[in-house]
């Protein structure tokens, strides 16, 4: 879980401890270790127009994209961290299109 | 205009901080990789993998379509750019769709997408942020991945008719302009970075969200996507979404990764495209269907960072281009794979090994025409012919010498002939 | 052991101290060597020019009775390699054939100018005479090993942009890769930059020449030579 973590947090993603107001919800489903991403079954366009998205998710984790392919069965989103890009000079910006910033929110 | 002129233009304007730029994206991929302590069997898998696909491309996607069918997605196949292009009109059409949001897809900018939906009065607004940028400069992408790497700042600045040129403020000022284009189209096209057979998957991979926000805001999501990023099954896309960020930017995976399958509340359609790739799986270039486009081979090539992508003049530059542009026009694009060194670091950051140096090497015999080298070839199998040459190069004056080999003498000090060679005259 | 050297074209027209200082190092090492006389060129110019060639066939007849054939060139080697000859897999780059055959290391342990060490596209990417940055194995530098000492290397591994017919076509960027290899090392203030192919060097050479950078630049063969030589 600690490299998950820190995973998720390289790719710029936070973890909640709380849900602030304010902030849209989803569920995700596991982690996956090595890259820091969650996997979502929801699809909908608030998750990419918010500007604060939080995903409230078990603490349940796959090593890998590898391991993660067994559990996938219908279609969703591998989501690891807020929208970003870095296409003006090669400088790092947070919300590019969809959310500024994303949480984590363990249950 | 050639390679080398253009590489001079451009070096002399931007080329060390585009070599800067790009080394250091270099240098974040290979940290990214050597965090993987199996990375270089994960490259032979992928390899393996996508060989497989080549040779058995017809089944596969005879696989998809039924199993997209399933899915619920309508799936076309476009035989050549004119087909894939008359099927997205009709669909536009269809909808009654003035304008349509597009992210990033290669194949779209193979067939010309943009120019012939114009033709049609219909606009299409690039969204990826880097494809913006270059849209509105009216140039094309420079680089696969960071389309706007040759640009500068000021320049984005400048087409947005902003002074303020920080990167922040820029990137945020180009989200507000291209949310009203998101609220106001009628359809979405996207490409995809792989296709899944065996469950009738398509996957897409962004950083921005681009792609995700045009298909959730739409009634109609196109999926324009070469036949060549079909994979066999869902177990294959973990071994490539483990390597393709990491190879291409060094990030451990893209921001989102989207599967996209059954489709809720609107229309989903797959354009399967040929486009030649049917007639290269036939030919001495098959290999370079196994290319997932992350770009590392454009990001690594010494000559890439130091003249620019613009400098190839193909819509996909650097050593992956070199191989692509010859075979769709052999005149225009003789120069590209000359404009190498043969280092062979392409095909060392390669994730799925196409053998670049052999390609490479084969490319340039597609294009070339020698007769001097040829007759060169045939005498010097004789030591005596080739003794004679060297009589020759030795008793030519050192400006004939220099007037011979002019772009060396142009930048350096031709070397010294001695007079006695070591196997003696 | 039946040993032959292989003498590089160019290095036959260019500069034959090297082919010289070759054949002194492995007859240091006790071996028999022969200089096959009608030996012409190993097909490389053409081949990466794209013109078919029978040259590494004649190569093949030439060499294929010897045990080894030992080459002070590694581009050379790496085409011969690739070629699926009698020969393919007995050519060796003069370093490869010290480190692997005779397992000699340390050679220049005691020399007193610091070298710098250019690693070549072929020798590097092409032979694996080392690591290169690009893959994710441990380190490892043969020719470092066989020097032994405290050998600098360029802070990017990267091609010098010599390329052989692309110095011709590209001289710009050529020179520009050029220079930035030769600014790279001599950051680290060297007194020699050294390499196992003198077409690289030759090209850095004409560059520093050009330029008016003060620095000795010479093939590893004559700094081996050199140590064993004093040695003696």
């Amino acid at each position: 879980m600690e490299e998950f973590i820190k995973n998720w947090e390289t790719a710029g993603g936070e973890i909640l401890t709380t849900i602030p107001k304010g902030w849209y919800v989803i569920e995700g489903k596991f982690g996956i270790i090595e890259s820091g991403a969650v996997w979502v079954e929801e699809y909908n366009k608030e998750m990419f127009l918010s500007e604060k998205l939080a995903i409230k998710m078990p603490k349940k984790f796959v090593n890998n994209m590898e391991e993660a392919m067994e559990l996938i069965e219908n279609s969703g989103i591998f989501i690891s961290g807020p929208s970003k890009t870095a296409d003006v000079e090669s400088f790092l910006v947070y919300g590019a299109h969809g959310p500024f910033k994303c949480g984590i929110y363990f249950i | 205009m050639k390679h080398y002129k253009l590489a001079i233009k451009f070096y002399k304007e931007k080329g060390p901080r585009h070599d800067k730029n790009l080394w250091n994206i270099r240098q974040k991929r290979d940290k990214a990789i050597k965090e993987i302590d199996k990375w270089e069997q994960l490259r032979t898998k992928a390899s393996e993998i996508k060989e497989y696909v080549i040779e058995h491309l017809e089944e596969l996607i005879e696989e998809f379509t039924k199993n997209a069918k399933k899915q619920g997605i309508e799936v076309y196949y476009a035989k050549t750019k004119q087909e894939h292009n008359e099927i997205i009109l009709k669909l536009l059409k269809e909808k009654k769709a003035k304008k349509v949001v597009k992210s990033k897809s290669m194949l779209t900018e193979e067939c010309d997408l943009n120019e012939f939906l114009k033709e049609n009065k219909i606009e299409v607004i690039d969204t990826d942020l880097g494809e913006r940028i270059v849209q509105l400069r009216g140039e094309k992408p420079s680089h696969i991945v960071l389309p706007a790497i040759h640009t500068t700042k000021e320049e984005v600045a400048k087409i947005l008719n902003e002074t303020n040129s920080d990167p922040t403020y820029l990137t945020h000022k180009m989200r507000k302009l291209l949310r009203e284009e998101f609220l106001t189209s009628k359809a979405a096209i996207t490409g995809a970075n792989f296709l899944i057979a065996d469950k009738g998957f398509a996957v897409v991979c962004t950083n921005e969200g681009n792609a995700d926000l045009g298909v959730t805001l739409n009634k109609l999501h196109i999926i324009s996507v070469g036949i060549d990023k079909l994979l066999p099954s869902i177990k294959d896309l973990g071994i490539f979404l483990r390597m393709l960020a990491r190879n291409a930017t060094g990030q451990k995976i893209t921001t989102y990764t989207t599967i996209f399958g059954k489709p809720t509340n609107q229309k989903r359609v797959i354009i399967l495209v040929d486009n030649g790739r049917i007639k290269r799986k036939k030919s001495e270039f098959k290999e370079t269907l196994k290319c997932i486009r992350c770009s590392a081979c454009l990001t690594t090539c010494p000559v890439f960072r130091r003249s620019g992508g613009h400098a190839y003049r193909y819509i996909i530059p650097g050593p992956i281009g070199s191989l692509l542009a010859p075979l769709v026009d052999k005149e225009e694009y003789k120069d590209l794979p000359f404009a190498c060194t043969l280092c062979g670091s392409c095909e060392m950051v390669c994730p799925v090994k196409i053998p670049f140096s052999k390609q490479l090497i084969n490319m340039r015999k597609y294009v070339t025409k020698n007769k001097i080298m040829k007759i060169a070839e045939k005498s010097i199998h004789s030591d005596k012919t080739f003794k004679l040459f060297s009589l020759i190069l030795r008793l030519t004056p050192k400006p004939l010498l220099q007037k011979a080999f002019k772009e060396w003498s142009k930048y350096k000090k031709l070397p010294n002939i001695p007079q006695k060679r070591f196997i003696s005259l | 052991m039946k040993i032959a050297l292989h003498v590089p074209c160019y290095i036959n027209e260019l500069n034959p101290q090297i082919a010289k200082k070759t054949l002194l190092i492995l007859r240091h090492f006790k071996l028999n060597v022969k200089v096959p006389i009608n030996q012409t060129c190993c097909g490389q110019p053409f081949i990466n020019s794209g013109i078919p060639t029978t040259l590494p066939l004649k190569f093949n007849e030439i060499f294929k009775n010897y045990d080894y054939i030992v080459s002070p060139s590694s581009s050379c080697v790496s085409i011969i390699r690739n070629q699926n000859l009698e020969v393919s897999n007995k050519t060796y780059e003069l370093c490869e054939f010290l480190h692997d055959i005779l397992k000699v290391k340390d050679i220049a342990k005691n020399y007193q100018k610091k070298i710098a060490l250019h690693n070549s596209c072929h020798s590097l990417r092409h032979l694996l005479e080392g690591a290169p940055s690009e893959l994710n194995i441990p380190y490892f530098n043969k020719i470092k090993k066989v020097l032994g000492g405290n050998i600098i290397e360029a802070t990017r591994d990267e091609c010098c942009g010599f390329g052989g017919i692309f110095s011709l076509k590209e001289g710009f960027i050529s020179y520009v890769m050029g220079r930035n290899k030769l600014d790279d090392l001599l950051e680290k203030k060297p007194d020699v930059i050294t390499g196992v192919d003198y077409s690289c060097l030759m090209h850095l050479d004409s560059i520093a020449k050009k330029d008016g950078d003060k620095i000795e630049i010479k093939h590893i063969s004559e700094i081996i030579w050199e140590c064993l030589n004093e040695t003696l």
